[in-house]
């Protein structure tokens, strides 16, 4: 059985919802429904952000030119009613008594500073990564060569836990092992069937 | 008594899968049945849905046996219209299931430990899908 000595937990859709769902849910509460074509446009735009393209406010202002009504979009509007999930937070918390275990921001690091403040969530993790440093083109076909350079990962040595179906896949296909998150029950089965936990 | 409610999510494109397992348990339990089957129907003809066991490696697995039969970049006949590029999609998807019906014992689904319900979506391009749950019993 290989060593696993460092694990890779994506924040979102894991620990908090993606900000793609964030600003769906945000816009449908205005009255808002984007059809496809927007929709296309705000993953363009979210990866812009998160790859440290745009700032945070360029970001939310071309999101809000998308629409035809006058609306305004603010950072407050977006994390205000952001909760962190903590069931896979304890799963991290459990994984930390033996091995490293890291945080990959795909949120812009004020805003998680922001949310930090009612919970302490960046403190539960040796480490935080944050996808607008790597400056990548795309956090899927990208971000694990910038992170074999940046953070060293092995083949073999280190575990990639997220919910996004694409990555994870990459992940594997460049021989790093992979759950993806569905909730705490699956995480921690797969977790014990590799006798991590 | 027959209930039904559907299920929509947005696929990505590509390759783009989902696990629905809580949301078809959330249903059922919505429903009142005790002891039934459940359909679970995918109202597409780019994607299926399975029982499998929900894990990474095997997904990859699935999708690399699935490029080396169907690769995604083939020459399809499908394409001819000049309307879409998802000729590959709709070849996968004759032969991977569009419905699953599954046993619905004491208001629970019946599924061993490692099954899950999976929906994958092989459309090129970001769409919104919807997956049909039909509860029968009582």
């Amino acid at each position: 059985m290989k060593t696993i000595n460092k694990t890779f937990f994506v924040l979102g859709d894991v620990f908090l919802p993606s900000i793609y769902s964030v600003l769906l849910k945000l816009l449908k509460k205005i009255g808002l429904v984007p059809i496809d074509q927007d929709r296309i446009t705000i993953h363009s735009l979210e990866r812009e952000l998160l790859t440290g393209h745009i700032s945070e406010h360029d970001f939310l202002q071309r999101i809000a030119a998308l629409f035809s009504e006058e609306i305004s979009i603010t950072e407050k509007d977006l994390l205000s009613s952001l909760r962190v999930n903590r069931h896979p937070l304890s799963v991290a918390i459990d994984l930390r008594k033996d091995r490293e275990v890291v945080l990959f921001s795909d949120y812009p690091k004020p805003w998680l500073e922001m949310i930090d403040r009612n919970v302490d969530l960046i403190g539960s993790f040796n480490k935080v990564i944050y996808s607008q440093d790597l400056r990548c083109s795309n956090l899927r076909e990208d971000i694990l060569t910038h992170l074999k350079v940046i953070d060293d990962i092995q083949e073999g040595s280190c575990l990639w836990v997220d919910s996004d179906p694409f990555r994870t896949s990459i992940a594997i296909n460049n021989g790093i092992d992979a759950i993806i998150y569905v909730d705490e029950r699956r995480l921690r089965r797969e977790l014990h069937l590799r006798s991590l936990l | 008594m027959i209930y039904s409610e559907s299920i929509t999510f947005e696929s990505e494109g590509s390759w783009y899968s989902v696990n629905i397992t809580e949301q078809v348990r959330a249903i059922l339990k919505h429903s009142g049945l005790k002891q039934g089957i459940i359909l679970i129907f995918y109202q597409h003809t780019t994607g299926g849905v399975m029982v499998i066991e929900h894990e990474a490696g095997f997904l990859a697995d699935l999708e690399d046996n699935l490029e080396r039969l169907i690769p995604s970049n083939g020459v399809y006949m499908h394409h001819l219209r000049g309307v879409d590029q998802n000729g590959a999609a709709h070849v996968r998807t004759a032969i991977i299931p569009t419905s699953v019906v599954l046993p619905v014992r004491s208001g629970d689904l019946a599924l061993g430990e490692y099954q899950d319900i999976l929906v994958v979506d092989m459309q090129p391009e970001l769409k919104m899908r919807s997956v049909l749950i039909q509860v029968m019993g009582e």
